[in-house]
């Protein structure tokens, strides 16, 4: 039931410091990245609960990323490492219902390093097509 | 502030939000086409003609440059004429003109958290080519629908002015702390300086020399003890501990217990009582290269110069009170609690001498193993009043010795220790010392084993360059093992040279083993009481490695010196600076400023389940009376409390879930008429 090509949604939310920071970096750099995704700002990726991530799943959104700071840099000392526990914990849930875990992913970004985030979103492309592939989908 | 005002604020707030809700959202919508920037990429008109039609949305337009003049008299235009009272403008990154536009509102009298900014140029144009535009087209307005979903239900965020303290307190009288200390004072601020210790200084009194320009460390820390300990602003509190730390930023109230020095400050330090007192113990301060009385001071220009009784080894003969010609000696001292209060904490609690006994194939501190000695155990030696009266002699026998080796990384660069990092200061004091030994007694030959020579920085290559031109020799290798003749008693060095590639055994006399700077004991629970954050190594946690080293994890308690991680003297002091400035600046103005991005608490739907307590990284939130409280001022606005709450009865202004759940489907629906 895969989408057409460039009408997948992956909803990144992203902090407002590193995430954002190397979400601007990769722009100013004129990286280029698919049009699916589509970055929400948050505070902090330890504000993003499960709430969120379902929210936009049963909203459309085929695949969701919570990136955050790199690990012991975050601004608020460990909501990356919550959000990537959170992640980790709803993966296993997913993946108990029946569904591909790979439609969700937790990552980390360097403001410096624009790389970082666009590496991030080509992870998360790539494990939605595989997801798709698996079958495990919501769509 | 107590927490029961915050609850009043809170209830306050909470009513100006449900007043506020009840008010009809009128968007403007402002699309910017940053010259060819955004318009190249994405039809900034399509957009507008999508997005108009949105619910609340009043006023649509698009413009060539949002940030220039005439761009931002739209948007105020659109305010005054159309009575627009949420803002988007969908143009660059926040950060970039966010608060340029957040300041257009609020110069028409809207509060400046009513304005949104879409990124779609960052976000979108610059990462999409040109020959995507449809699809880059596309996202612009799903961004921009989210954007409108998310400025619907925007509140004002009000700013507030707490009231500081002027005072600071700071804790550890060590280099670092005696110059955060002198340059608050200086700047008329009044400063507790509390030392564990009975006199400050901390390490660098202890050292002989030091590096890069072997000069006497007291002489250049005497004026600051003694500028410190006659500074009209400051209290000094040695022998003193922490006890207890309560509230945030601005008004701390602290407890320090004050151990008895049985002698009152009237002591004139003529020395009569140590001079006779019969009991001798070997010195702790001198790391045992000297004794010491019961009564004592920790060194010669100890300040204050108060002698103190050690009642642990005291026999209680009462020599010494009968011999105070001022009658100073007082056994029936007890120990005082002081309440302090103060805005700013510097935490500059120093380091300890890695301990390098753990490490079984260097047998130190092991009986028959004297002569295996730690560097500041050597930097004690040489100092004047030691056993052997500053020379270099072998513990064991008195005897000089023909050769001494050094190793270096003792507890560093060691996971097996569990330290990986590199202390970063032993390379120089082990070129230091060994200089030193080829200064005091040129026949006493000097070997360093060292895994790589770490000395950056001016003057700091030159001094290892110094060493080599002394004819210390240098192996490259970590020893394996220090071995013990059975039958002459002669210590061998087993190290692989890694240069040559050949095993060597060397015979020695004396072996320094440069240790590791290690978090000083009593740390974890100093943590606790101050609420900060420990890094994996154990020294407190600086806010951001890069961007904000000497700030700690909480607002208003900065660290300095070796706390934060294994430092030399220039750093400590440079830090100590940056940590007094940062320190003094909220309680030279007066107020802080704090922009109210707080959580919100629905009481009536509460568990008091308390798992957002556990959340809060910052120590705001606490349950009293079965009631959750905020302390807004210690609150960052982080909102990691909100998706823990089983409840969802705590929600952070402007990004509350069904906010976000708004701009979700802003996005994942394109156009939603909600
Ligand atoms: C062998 C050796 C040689 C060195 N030689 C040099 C050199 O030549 N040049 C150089 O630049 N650097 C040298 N250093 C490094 C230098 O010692 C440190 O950079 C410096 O002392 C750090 O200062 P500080 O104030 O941060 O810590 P410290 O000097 O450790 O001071 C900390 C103070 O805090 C007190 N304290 C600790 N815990 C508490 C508590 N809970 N409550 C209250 N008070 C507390 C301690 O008693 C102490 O007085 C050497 C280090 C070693 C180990
Ligand atoms: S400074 Fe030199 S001796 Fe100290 S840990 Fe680093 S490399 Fe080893």
């Amino acid at each position: 039931m895969s989408k057409e090509k460039g009408k997948r949604d992956v909803l990144a939310f992203m902090c407002a410091e590193c995430g954002q920071g190397a979400a601007v970096t990769a722009g100013v750099a004129r990286l280029g990245y698919s049009t699916s995704i589509k970055i929400i700002r948050v505070k902090c990726s330890g504000l993003v609960g499960p709430i969120q991530i379902m929210d936009a799943l049963k909203n459309g959104a085929d695949s969701v990323a919570v990136i955050g700071c790199c690990f012991q840099a975050c601004h608020f000392f460990n909501g990356n490492f919550l959000s990537m526990h959170r992640i980790k914990l709803m993966k296993k849930l997913f993946k108990e219902m029946g569904y591909s875990d790979q439609m969700i992913n937790h990552y980390t970004a360097r403001a410096a390093e624009g790389e970082t985030a666009v590496g991030d979103f080509e992870d998360a492309i790539e494990r939605l097509l595989v997801a798709e592939k698996e079958g495990g989908t919501f769509a | 502030m107590t927490n029961s005002s915050n609850a009043n604020n809170i209830a306050e707030i909470d009513q100006k939000s449900k007043s506020k809700e009840k008010e009809e959202p009128r968007i403007g919508v402002f699309v910017c086409h940053c010259g060819h920037n955004i318009a190249d990429t994405v039809d900034v008109e399509k957009t507008i003609e999508e997005i108009k039609g949105l619910d609340n949305v009043v006023e649509a337009q698009h413009y060539m440059f949002m940030c220039s003049k005439q761009g931002i008299e739209m948007v105020k235009n659109s305010i005054k004429e159309k009575g627009v009272n949420r803002t988007v403008v969908a143009s660059c990154s926040v950060t970039q003109h966010g608060p340029t536009f957040a300041k257009a509102i609020e110069e028409e009298g809207l509060n400046k958290h009513l304005h949104f900014q879409a990124n779609i140029r960052e976000g979108c144009s610059w990462v999409t080519s040109k020959k995507k535009r449809p699809e880059a087209t596309k996202k612009a307005i799903k961004l921009v629908s989210g954007a409108i979903n998310r400025a619907r239900k925007l509140e004002e965020v009000e700013t507030k002015q707490i009231a500081t303290t002027k005072a600071a307190l700071v804790i550890g009288g060590g280099i670092a702390g005696l110059r955060a200390t002198m340059d608050l004072a200086n700047l008329g601020i009044p400063v507790y300086l509390v030392e564990r210790e009975s006199s400050i200084g901390g390490h660098m009194t202890q050292l002989y020399k030091t590096f890069p320009t072997n000069e006497c460390p007291q002489c250049s820390i005497s004026p600051l003890t003694n500028g410190v300990a006659s500074h009209k602003n400051v209290t000094l509190m040695t022998y003193s501990t922490v006890k207890a730390v309560e509230g945030s930023l601005g008004n701390f109230e602290v407890k320090i217990q004050t151990k008895p020095r049985y002698v009152h400050d009237n002591c004139t330090s003529c020395g009569e009582c140590s001079a006779n007192c019969p009991v001798e113990v070997p010195s702790e301060w001198d790391s045992g290269m000297s004794m010491r009385k019961a009564i004592y001071k920790l060194y010669p220009q100890a300040i204050p110069s108060t002698y103190v009784r050690d009642k642990k080894v005291c026999i209680e003969c009462q020599t010494c009170v009968n011999l105070c010609p001022v009658g100073a000696v007082d056994f029936s001292m007890k120990k005082k609690m002081t309440t302090i209060k103060v805005g700013s904490i510097v935490v500059a609690t120093g380091y300890d001498e890695y301990d390098p006994s753990e490490i079984e194939p260097y047998h130190y501190g092991q009986e028959g193993y004297e002569d295996i000695i730690t560097q500041l155990q050597f930097e004690r030696m040489l100092n004047p009043v030691s056993l052997t009266g500053s020379n270099i002699l072998r513990p064991s026998d008195g005897r000089v010795p023909k050769r001494v080796v050094m190793i270096q990384c003792v507890g560093s660069r060691n996971e097996q220790v569990g330290n990986e990092y590199c202390t970063g200061v032993c390379c120089m004091f082990g070129n230091k010392n060994a200089q030193m030994i080829k200064e005091i007694n040129p026949k006493i030959d000097v070997i360093m084993c060292y895994i790589d020579m770490r000395t950056p920085g001016i003057y700091y290559e030159e001094f290892y360059k110094k060493s080599q031109e002394k004819g210390i020799k240098f192996i490259r290798g970590r020893p394996s093992e220090i071995e013990k003749d059975p039958i002459t008693g002669e210590l061998s060095v087993i190290v692989e040279d890694t240069l040559s590639l050949t095993p060597m055994e060397i015979k020695t006399d004396m072996i320094i083993l440069s240790a590791a700077m290690v978090p000083p004991k009593g740390i974890g629970p100093l943590g606790s009481k101050l609420q900060i954050l420990r890094m994996k190594e154990g020294f407190f946690k600086e806010f951001h490695i890069k961007m904000n080293p000497t700030k700690s994890s909480k607002d208003g308690i900065f660290l300095a010196g070796a706390i934060q991680g294994p430092k030399d003297i220039t750093q400590s002091v440079a830090q100590a600076g940056s940590a007094a400035a940062l320190a003094a600046a909220p309680l030279v103005r007066g107020y802080i400023e704090k922009e109210m991005i707080i959580p919100l608490i629905d009481h009536s739907n509460c568990s008091i389940c308390g798992i957002c307590v556990t959340a809060c990284p910052f120590g705001a939130l606490a349950i009293n009376d079965e009631k959750l409280e905020l302390n807004e001022v210690a609150c960052k606005g982080c909102g990691l409390c909100q998706p823990v709450c089983p409840t969802a009865a705590i929600q952070l202004i402007n990004t509350r879930e069904d906010e976000l759940y708004d701009e979700i489907v802003g996005i994942t629906g394109g156009i939603t008429n909600v």
